[in-house]
């Protein structure tokens, strides 16, 4: 019997695992543990019997009162591990000269933030119901990017990381920016379908500033920067501020992803 | 930012993140339902769209030193019977043992050195906050920072010595003597 999630939409219905999951959760309740100890070891998520961590997540709960064997300590581990995997950013390592690697200071802090918060929600489910993690057992990865998504903002506001100096958004941008910028649309269909192209815009987005990305991440989004219709949002009331200063802004940002771009394009 | 909003914002992004889509419809009805946070929203956004390129498959690879601190931490009987929470550290706990709310925050952040606490005021402190006496005693014998973090981040446990005694807290938030004296002593 796979119990049902306890997690609320506003609309008042329930969340549900995904079908495939119920379906791989009754296979594996009917596992030996031994079995199911070797599965949950598995790293490789192109093995047949890999163990998708919505699946770890729903062992670890339903054992969590019942947890001194070696089974609920390694899928713990193994969904820890998941964790980890998850919240390591591939850009923060770093080699040292005598071939050692390691990870920069933001690289671990926002590690360390996704698992604590995870292992923290763990603990409170332990000590009774924390429906939070119900959204993991739907999607792990999203879930698991939600978090990320917050430890990076909160390890770069900690670590005084600041955004690039931003630039006065109602001077005009300069002929310089302007001709940068030009035609260049990084949502062109044809480059934007190449998974390849879609992840390097992203990563060049991400490092753009704050306000920049912003007005980027809507454009991406397909809103128009103004709209007559007041019942359709766009990017001027979302982000409050005048159609010049997201022209400004958007010039400014395309002008530096075409850099970056081409930049990466040579470096290839 | 409190625990229980941090929870709540925490909820809202994780529901957005395992929406099917994330559309400019969906992302409307977020937006439009959580102002107050839509930079971090759109910073998901992003983050979705790299997690959903980045799927390939790469066998897991893990430090496994914070996976081993995750189940130390885990498996640690302390932590098992963690009953008490920072939100139960409230105000009606503050009137009731007559303090002010930046003594009671004082105690709710664990700067408290838990030996300094009067047996009168902690049998006072426990029940105000509705916890057997030893769950009171376990959560200020905790690092005074909150975030469980200060676990992984640093090599060794914070220092006990950052804590002060309870006296101190008081005077430090402004209770005269004779208010000091009076919270100390009665029973």
């Amino acid at each position: 019997m796979i119990e049902p999630l306890r997690k609320r939409r506003p609309d008042g219905r329930l969340y549900e695992r995904r079908a495939e999951i119920t379906t791989l959760l009754r296979d594996l309740e009917t596992l030996p543990h031994n079995e199911l100890i070797r599965r949950a070891q598995i790293r490789s998520r192109s093995d047949l019997d890999y163990i998708p961590s919505e699946c770890l997540l729903r062992f670890v709960r339903r054992s969590k009162r019942d947890n001194t064997d070696r089974l609920f300590e390694t899928l713990f581990k193994a969904l820890l591990a998941r964790v980890e995997h998850a919240a390591t950013l591939k850009n923060g390592q770093h080699y040292l000269p005598d071939g050692r690697s390691g990870f920069s200071k933001y690289a671990t802090d926002v590690r360390d933030y996704v698992m604590d918060r995870f292992l923290k929600r763990l603990i409170n489910d332990r000590n009774g119901y924390d429906d939070g993690l119900d959204y993991y057992e739907v999607n792990f990865a999203h879930a698991v990017a939600s978090l990320r998504a917050t430890a990076k903002r909160t390890s770069a506001a900690e670590a005084e990381k600041l955004q690039p100096l931003s630039t006065n958004d109602d001077e005009a941008v300069s002929a310089e920016v302007e001709r940068a910028a030009g035609s260049f649309n990084p949502f062109d269909r044809t480059r934007f379908n190449d998974g390849s192209y879609r992840s390097r815009l992203v990563r060049a987005i991400m490092k753009l500033p704050v306000k920049e990305r912003q007005v980027v991440v809507l454009l991406l989004k397909e809103y128009p920067i103004e709209s007559n219709d007041p019942d359709k949002p766009d990017i001027c009331t979302t982000l409050g501020c005048v159609e010049k200063t997201v022209r400004n802004r958007r010039d400014r940002a395309f002008a530096k992803l075409r850099v970056a771009l081409l930049e990466e394009e040579i470096d290839v | 930012m409190s625990e229980a909003s941090k929870n709540n914002a925490e909820d809202t992004l994780a529901a957005f993140a395992i929406e099917p889509l994330h559309d400019k419809a969906i992302l409307d009805s977020y937006l439009r339902n959580h102002p107050e946070l839509t930079d971090e929203l759109l910073d998901l956004a992003l983050e979705l769209e790299l997690a959903d390129i980045g799927a390939e498959d790469e066998p897991v690879t893990t430090s496994s030193a914070a996976v081993d601190a995750a189940w130390a931490l885990f498996s640690n009987p302390a932590t098992a019977k963690s009953i008490l929470k920072t939100e139960q550290f409230n105000m009606q706990v503050a009137k009731a043992l007559g303090i002010k709310s930046s003594a009671i925050a004082g105690l709710r952040d664990r700067k408290v050195q838990p030996d300094s606490l009067p047996t009168g005021f902690l049998a006072r402190l426990s029940k105000a906050l509705k916890s057997p006496t030893d769950a009171v005693l376990d959560y200020l014998s905790g690092p005074s920072h909150l975030p469980l973090g200060a676990s992984f981040k640093a090599d060794g446990r914070p220092e006990a010595s950052s804590k002060i005694p309870l006296e101190q807290l008081l005077r430090e938030c402004g209770h005269t003597p004779e208010e000091i004296s009076i919270i100390l002593h009665s029973e």
